[in-house]
């Protein structure tokens, strides 16, 4: 891992077209300003990291049950 | 095309009905085609069906069946993919579900199965273009294991 000290204002260069400025500095919280081709998806590491697992388990459940079983519960749950 | 799944075999999908993700799906790098399979003996639920891995496919519905006051706001993400022009109903929004069996406190008794949806990042899709996304929501209230029964 690279690591770099950096101030206020300053910026952060990844290949030719990503961005990263130091916006604000509070107590234990940064503020970056994240400039990225359009193409690059930028997200909050733990809140990807939840889509990414999400998508899986349900990948998993898809494939291990049948679909038979999600229709009787919407079925009954109709019913009440 | 023929596409093969895990789920129904090799089936038989229209060109015009593959859907490209110019930003792929999380948790399945490189995937960008896809195709959503509705039959009509499943609905409410339809598929979002890998076209060239057939194991990835993930079970989708309509939010508004048990959530009709779901909301998200659609403007950045209609900027990103360049959707600016087309009215709202041109858009679908689907959410993936989720069913598993909830370990039961009791081992004897048998596990309670449970209809989940991820409300947190729901599949926006369209039609016309060709074209999906996954929208991911922040600061949001929403769960990613919503109840949908």
């Amino acid at each position: 891992m690279l690591i770099l000290t950096r101030k206020c204002g300053e910026q952060i260069r990844i290949g030719n077209d990503i961005r990263i400025q130091v916006l604000d500095m509070g107590k234990g919280v940064v503020k970056l300003g994240i400039e990225a081709p359009k193409n690059i998806v930028v997200h909050r590491e733990e809140v990807f990291e939840r889509v990414r697992e999400t998508n899986l388990a349900a990948m998993e459940d898809a494939r291990s049950r049948s679909m038979d079983a999600a229709l009787q519960l919407w079925r009954e749950r109709k019913q009440v | 095309m023929q596409i093969e799944t895990a789920k129904f075999g090799v089936i038989e999908v229209a060109d015009d009905k593959i859907l490209h993700l110019p930003y792929g799906l999380a948790g399945f790098p490189g995937e960008e085609r896809f195709v959503i399979l509705d039959k009509e003996d499943s609905r409410p639920f339809c598929w979002l069906q890998c076209v060239d891995v057939p194991d990835i496919a993930l079970m989708l519905m309509d939010p508004c069946l048990f959530k009709p006051d779901y909301s998200v706001d659609l403007v950045p993400v209609r900027e990103e993919m360049g959707w600016t022009e087309e009215p709202d109903g041109d858009l679908l929004l689907y959410v993936v579900v989720r069913m598993y069996a909830e370990e039961a406190e009791n081992p004897a008794k048998e596990a309670a199965l449970r209809l989940v949806a991820n409300l947190v990042s729901p599949l926006l899709v369209n039609a016309k273009k060709r074209q999906a996304v996954q929208v991911v929501m922040y600061d949001t209230h929403y769960s990613f294991e919503h109840p949908v029964v």
